[in-house]
C-alpha cells in the first residue's frame, strides 16, 4: 500500500486532517464481531467507497461509525476521539447516515420527514427555505410535500431519505446501499444529486456500494472490503488499474 | 404492491396480546378475592368515620356488623349493670337434646375426648400480611384483647388459652397449609380464621381431624350443614336469616304491598343475599319489579327508576353500597326505603354519598362503644376496660373481640360439663348455646342447638342520617331466629 | 326520553373518562408501542399523594398540580429505570416490568396509606343542586367540568404534538426511532417524556374523577376497571391516534350506558366481559383500530 499512502499525501497535502477517522474497529451484533479491525479515513469534501460482497461488513461499518451499534476500536472526528458514539452525537459533529433501507417515518408526511431531518437545528426560517430547497432538487417531493409518506414509491423514499439527512447540513453524508433495489435511470440520477452536494456544498460522502460502477465515478479513493476486514484500498484510478480487482469487483 | 408491513403488525399483536395476558392476570387477582367474599359482612361504628373507619371492599373479609350511634329518640337506652351482668355471664342452657357426633371416625379418636388441662391451644391462620392485612388487625387488636382478659382472670379455671397466629395473606392455599401445620405438628385444640376462602380450604381436614373450627368471620352455607361439617361454627349470620329481616321489615312499613327493585351485585355474595331475598319474599304481597345488575351502577339506578319501585333493596358488598344509591341520587330517583345489607355497615361509604344515603336502612347487631348512649353500658364498659388500642371504637375490632368471647364461653361451658374441657366438650358447648355476649345489641343472642345453627338471631334495624353523619336506632329488634 | 337522556348523560361522562385515561396510554403508546398496564396505578398513586395533601392542608387545586408533577416525575423515572433497560431485549420483559409496576404501586398505596377508603375533596361542583333540567333529566355540572377538560386534554394534546419540535420528535420516534435518532433526535430523553406526560395526564384524570366516580371515595381498586375499559377504548380508536382515543372512548361510554340500561336481556353487566371481548375482535379483525395510522409501506 506504499503506492496509496504517497499518492494521499501527494493528492491532499498533509495540512488536511480527516474529517473521519477510523483505526482498529471492532464491531458487530451480541457476541460475533462482524468487523475485525478496520482502518478507514475522510478527508473533508472526499468522496470516499466502500465496495464488498453481501455479508462483507458494510452496513455493520456504517451503522457502528454512525453510533447506532457499539464498537471497538477508535472513531475520530476532526481528529477528536469519539469515546461513546450516540447518533445525535455524531449528527451534532456533522455526520449524516442514509441508513439501509431508507428509514422513512411512514406514518407522518413527506414534509414532516424532513422537519425531524432538521430538528438538530433551531433557524425556523433557513429549515423552511431548505424544504423548499430538496423539494426542487428531488420535484417528485415537491408535489407530495402533504402526503404520507409510507405511500412513496421506492425511488421517491430514497429522495426523501437523502434529503432527510441533508437537512442537518451534515459535513459528511454516509449513504448505505442507496441503489438497492432501484430502476437504473433512479440510481443515475440519485448518484447525480450526490456528485452536486458533494460539488456545492463541499459535503464529503461515504458511499457503501454494491453498485460499483456508478460509485467509482464520483469516489476520489476506494475501499475493498472483505469478510469485516480492509482487503486494499486506493484511488479509484489505482484501482481500476488493478486488473485482478477490476474483474472480481467490475466484472470486466 | 401495498401491504400493511408485517413486522409492524406482528409487534401491535404482541401489544394486544399482552392487554389479553394483563386482564387474565387481573382478573385472577380479583376473582379470588371476590369469590372468597361471599360471606363478607363488613361492618364499623358510624363515628369511626371521622377518625378513619376501615372498610372491607377490597378486603372483602368478614368482620362484622354495625353499632348504632344510640341518639335521642332511639329506642335503646343504656343498660342496667345487672342486666348486663347477667347476660355476659349467662351461658345459657343448652335446650333440648345435647349435640351428638362421631368420633369413631376422627384421624385419632382418642385425643377427640382427652381432657385437656394447662392450656388450650388455639391455631389462628389469619391474614397478617397482604392487602387485607390493615382490617384484620382491628380484628386481632379486639380478638387478642378478649383472650388477655380471659387469661388474667382465669375465666377457662385452670387453662389457660393459648393462641398461636400463623400468616396466610388471605389466600386458601397457605390458610390450607397453615392449618396442616397446626393439626399435624402443633396439635392444637381449635383453630380459627378470617373470610370464607380460608374456611373452605380448611373446613375438611379439620372436620377429619374432628378439631373444632371455632367461629371464623363468615357464613358459607355449605360449612352451616351440621351433618356434613359438624365441627365448623362460622360466627356471621346467615344470608337467609338477614333476608327474613328484610322482608319483615319492608312488609311492616308496606302492609298493603308494594313494588320492590333489586341491586344485584354480580359478585357470589351478590347475588346470594339476591336470592336469599327473592326466595324470602315469596308468599308475600311484595313484587320483586326489576332484578338489575349493579356492576354499572348509573345502568341499573336508571333501571330502578324505569320501574319506579317503593323499595330499592342494595344486594351488594361493602364495596358498592354507596353507588348505587348514588347514581339514584344522582338522576332525582328517590325511593320510598333504601335497605342494605348488613356488610353495606362502612360509615364512610355514606359519609361519601352525602345526602343520597340519607334514610338508607340496615341491619345492625353489635353495640358501639363510642356511642355516648351506652357511655353506662355494663357490656360497653367491660369491652373498654379490655380493649385500649387506638382502634376501639371500630366496628371491626369489636366484631374480633366478641369472636374471643364467644369462644371463651364456649370454652367456659366445655369445661363446666360433666367431662371436662375436651375437644368433644367444646364443639358441643358450641352446638348447644344461647349466648347474648355483653357487645350485642341487648335482647340479641348467639344461638344454635343440636340441629339447628341460627348464630345471630336478631337484628337492629339502623337508620343512616345524612345530617349527622351516623346511624340511629330504629324500632324494635326484628327476630331472625328460624321457625 | 328522559330516562334515555338520564343513560346518555352518565354514557357520556363515562365515556370522556375513558377518554382521559385512553389519550394518556396513546401518548405512550404513540412514541414506544407500549402499552403501560401500570397507567391506572400511577394515576391511583398521585391521587393518594393530592388527597394526603389536602389532608395537610393544601388546596385541592395545589394539591393537583403536585399530584402532575408527581405523576410525571414518576412516569420519567419507570421508564428510564425500568422499562427502557429490559425493552432492548424484547416486549415480553417490558409487559412483565409493567405487571410488576402495577402490583408494586398497589401494594405500594395500600402500605403507605393504609387500605381503607378515602374521602377525596372535590374540585369539580358537587353540591346537591350543582345540574341543569333537561326534559325532567338532570345534566350535572360535574359531568360538564368532565367533558370540558377532556376537550382541553385533546386540544393541549394535539397542540403539543402537530405544533411543537417535541411533538414532531414524539412522533417521530414512534413512527421509526432509528431515523428519528439519525436525525438526532435523543430518543431515550422523549420516551421519558412521553412516559411523563402519560403519567401527569392520569394523575389530572384521577384527582378530577375520584370524587365523581362511585364510590366517590378513594380505594385501591379505584382505577382498574376503568384502565380495562379505557385500553379497549383506545384500541377501538386505534392506539396511536388521540381522535381515535376520544371517538372509541365516548361510543365505549354510551354503548356501554344504553346497552346496561336497555338490553336487559344480555344480562345487564357488560363490564369486563364486554370489554374484553371488543379487545379480541379489535385484535383480529382490525388491528389498527378505527383511526390507527394504516402504516402503509411499498415492499
Amino acid at each position: 500500500m506504499t503506492a496509496a499512502d504517497s499518492a494521499d499525501n501527494t493528492a491532499l497535502g498533509t495540512v488536511s486532517r480527516p474529517l473521519l477517522e477510523v483505526a482498529g474497529l471492532r464491531a458487530g451484533y451480541g457476541a460475533a464481531n462482524v468487523l475485525h479491525g478496520i482502518d478507514l479515513s475522510v478527508l473533508p469534501g472526499e468522496v470516499v467507497v466502500v465496495l464488498g460482497a453481501n455479508g462483507a461488513g458494510k452496513t455493520t461499518l456504517m451503522r457502528a461509525i454512525a453510533g447506532l451499534i457499539g464498537h471497538t476500536g477508535t472513531i475520530s472526528v476532526d481528529g477528536q476521539i469519539i469515546a461513546k458514539a450516540r447518533p445525535d452525537e455524531m449528527l451534532r459533529r456533522g455526520l449524516g447516515l442514509v441508513p439501509q433501507g431508507r428509514g422513512t417515518m411512514t406514518a407522518m408526511t413527506v414534509r414532516d420527514n424532513l422537519r425531524v431531518g432538521a430538528i438538530s437545528r433551531s433557524d425556523a426560517r433557513e429549515i423552511a427555505d431548505d424544504i423548499e430547497r430538496w423539494c426542487t432538487v428531488f420535484p417528485p417531493l415537491a408535489n407530495r410535500r402533504n402526503q404520507i409518506a409510507g405511500t412513496l414509491s421506492g425511488g421517491e423514499q430514497q429522495m426523501l431519505a437523502i434529503a432527510r439527512a441533508m437537512m442537518a447540513r451534515p459535513r459528511l453524508l454516509m449513504c448505505d446501499e442507496v441503489s438497492l433495489g432501484l430502476a437504473p435511470i433512479i440510481v443515475q440520477q440519485l448518484f447525480g444529486v450526490l456528485r452536486d452536494v458533494n460539488q456545492d456544498s463541499n459535503t464529503a460522502l461515504l458511499l457503501v456500494e454494491q453498485n460499483a460502477e456508478l460509485a467509482l465515478q464520483i469516489a476520489a479513493r476506494v475501499y475493498l472490503l472483505e469478510v469485516g476486514e480492509i482487503a486494499a484500498s486506493g484511488e479509484t484510478e489505482q484501482f481500476r488499474g488493478n486488473d485482478a480487482i477490476r474483474k472480481s469487483y467490475l466484472g470486466y | 404492491m401495498f401491504i400493511t408491513t408485517k413486522a409492524r403488525r406482528a409487534h401491535r399483536t404482541r401489544a394486544l396480546a399482552g392487554i389479553v395476558a394483563f386482564v387474565a392476570f387481573a382478573s385472577a387477582c380479583s376473582s379470588s378475592s371476590s369469590s372468597s367474599s361471599s360471606s363478607s359482612a363488613a361492618a364499623t361504628s358510624p363515628t369511626s368515620a371521622a377518625a378513619g373507619a376501615t372498610t372491607v371492599a377490597s378486603a372483602s373479609t368478614a368482620a362484622a356488623a354495625t353499632s348504632p350511634t344510640a341518639t335521642t329518640g332511639s329506642t335503646v337506652g343504656s343498660t342496667t349493670a345487672a342486666a348486663a351482668t347477667t347476660a355476659a355471664g349467662g351461658t345459657g342452657a343448652p335446650a333440648g337434646e345435647a349435640f351428638k357426633v362421631d368420633t369413631s371416625k376422627c384421624t385419632d379418636p382418642a385425643s377427640v375426648t382427652a381432657k385437656v388441662t394447662g392450656s388450650w391451644k388455639v391455631g389462628y391462620s389469619a391474614p397478617l400480611s397482604g392487602p387485607v392485612a390493615g382490617v384484620v388487625t382491628y380484628a386481632l387488636d379486639g380478638f387478642k384483647a378478649r383472650i388477655a382478659a380471659a387469661n388474667a382472670a382465669d375465666e377457662v379455671k385452670g387453662v389457660k388459652i393459648d393462641v398461636t397466629y400463623k400468616d396466610d395473606q388471605f389466600t386458601p392455599d397457605k390458610a390450607k397449609a397453615n392449618a396442616t401445620e397446626f393439626l399435624q405438628s402443633d396439635h392444637v385444640n381449635s383453630l380459627l380464621t378470617f373470610g370464607s376462602g380460608p374456611v373452605g380450604a380448611i373446613a375438611d381436614d379439620q372436620n377429619a381431624d374432628c378439631v373444632p373450627l371455632l367461629y371464623p368471620s363468615s357464613s358459607v352455607q355449605k360449612y352451616r350443614d351440621i351433618s356434613q361439617y359438624p365441627w365448623t361454627v362460622q360466627y356471621l349470620p346467615a344470608g337467609d336469616a338477614e333476608a327474613r329481616y328484610d322482608i319483615g321489615l319492608i312488609t311492616s312499613k308496606f302492609p298493603s304491598g308494594a313494588k320492590v327493585g333489586i341491586a344485584e351485585n354480580q359478585t357470589a355474595s351478590g347475588k346470594g343475599e339476591s336470592a336469599a331475598f327473592q326466595a324470602a319474599a315469596k308468599g308475600t304481597n311484595l313484587t320483586i319489579a326489576v332484578v338489575a345488575p349493579s356492576t354499572d351502577p348509573n345502568a341499573a339506578a336508571t333501571q330502578l327508576k324505569a320501574a319506579n319501585v317503593d323499595v330499592v333493596y342494595d344486594a351488594g358488598i361493602s364495596s358498592d353500597c354507596g353507588p348505587v344509591v348514588q347514581a339514584m341520587d344522582r338522576i332525582g330517583f328517590t325511593p320510598k326505603v333504601v335497605i342494605n345489607p348488613s356488610n353495606c355497615a362502612d360509615s364512610t361509604a355514606y359519609v361519601a354519598s352525602g345526602k343520597a344515603a340519607d334514610g338508607n336502612v340496615i341491619p345492625s347487631f353489635l353495640k358501639n362503644p363510642a356511642s355516648a348512649a351506652l357511655a353506662n353500658d355494663a357490656g360497653v364498659k367491660m369491652y373498654l376496660s379490655q380493649v385500649t388500642t387506638d382502634d376501639k371504637n371500630n366496628a371491626i375490632t369489636v366484631a374480633g373481640w366478641v369472636t374471643a368471647d364467644l369462644l371463651v364461653n364456649t370454652l367456659k361451658q366445655a369445661a363446666a360439663s360433666s367431662g371436662g374441657l375436651s375437644r368433644l366438650s367444646a364443639i358441643q358447648a358450641a352446638r348447644n348455646q344461647k349466648y347474648a355476649s355483653p357487645m350485642f345489641i341487648d335482647g340479641i343472642n348467639w344461638e344454635s342447638t343440636a340441629t339447628t345453627l341460627t348464630g345471630i338471631d336478631a337484628f337492629q334495624t339502623t337508620v343512616w342520617n345524612a345530617a349527622d353523619q351516623s346511624f340511629h336506632l330504629d324500632g324494635s329488634l326484628i327476630s331472625v331466629a328460624a321457625k | 326520553m328522559e330516562i334515555f337522556l338520564d343513560r346518555l348523560f352518565s354514557g357520556v361522562t363515562a365515556g370522556s373518562i375513558y377518554v382521559l385515561i385512553a389519550l394518556s396510554l396513546v401518548v405512550v403508546f404513540r412514541s414506544s408501542t407500549t402499552i403501560n398496564f401500570a397507567q391506572g396505578e400511577f394515576a391511583l398513586f398521585t391521587s393518594f399523594v393530592a388527597w394526603w395533601l389536602t389532608t395537610k392542608g393544601l388546596p385541592i387545586v395545589l394539591a393537583l398540580f403536585a399530584a402532575m408533577a408527581v405523576g410525571f416525575t414518576m412516569g420519567v423515572v419507570a421508564e428510564r429505570a425500568l422499562i427502557r433497560p429490559v425493552r432492548r431485549r424484547n416486549e415480553t420483559a417490558v409487559l412483565i416490568v409493567a405487571l410488576g409496576l402495577f402490583t408494586a404501586l398497589n401494594g405500594a398505596d395500600g402500605w403507605i396509606w393504609g387500605a381503607n377508603d378515602k374521602q377525596f375533596p372535590e374540585i369539580l361542583p358537587h353540591g346537591d343542586n350543582d345540574y341543569f333540567v333537561i326534559a325532567g333529566s338532570r345534566l350535572h355540572y360535574d359531568s360538564i367540568g368532565i367533558v370540558l377538560a377532556m376537550i382541553l386534554v385533546v386540544t393541549l394534546l394535539s397542540l403539543l404534538f402537530n405544533r411543537t419540535p417535541l411533538g414532531l420528535q414524539m412522533r417521530a420516534v414512534a413512527t421509526n426511532p432509528e431515523s428519528a435518532a439519525l436525525a438526532g433526535v435523543k430518543v431515550g430523553r422523549v420516551l421519558s417524556l412521553s412516559w411523563g406526560l402519560s403519567a401527569a395526564i392520569g394523575s389530572f384524570a384521577g384527582v378530577l374523577l375520584v370524587p365523581v366516580l362511585p364510590p366517590n371515595q378513594l380505594d385501591l381498586s379505584s382505577f382498574f376497571s376503568i384502565l380495562i375499559f379505557a385500553s379497549a377504548a383506545a384500541l377501538l380508536g386505534g392506539l396511536d391516534s388521540a381522535k381515535g382515543a376520544v371517538v372509541g372512548g365516548l361510543a365505549f361510554g354510551v354503548a356501554e350506558s344504553m346497552i346496561n340500561g336497555y338490553a336487559t336481556f344480555l344480562g345487564g353487566s357488560m363490564q369486563l366481559t364486554f370489554a374484553l371481548v371488543i379487545i379480541v375482535v379489535i385484535l383480529v379483525f382490525k388491528p389498527t383500530g378505527l383511526f390507527g395510522a394504516r402504516r402503509l409501506e411499498r415492499v
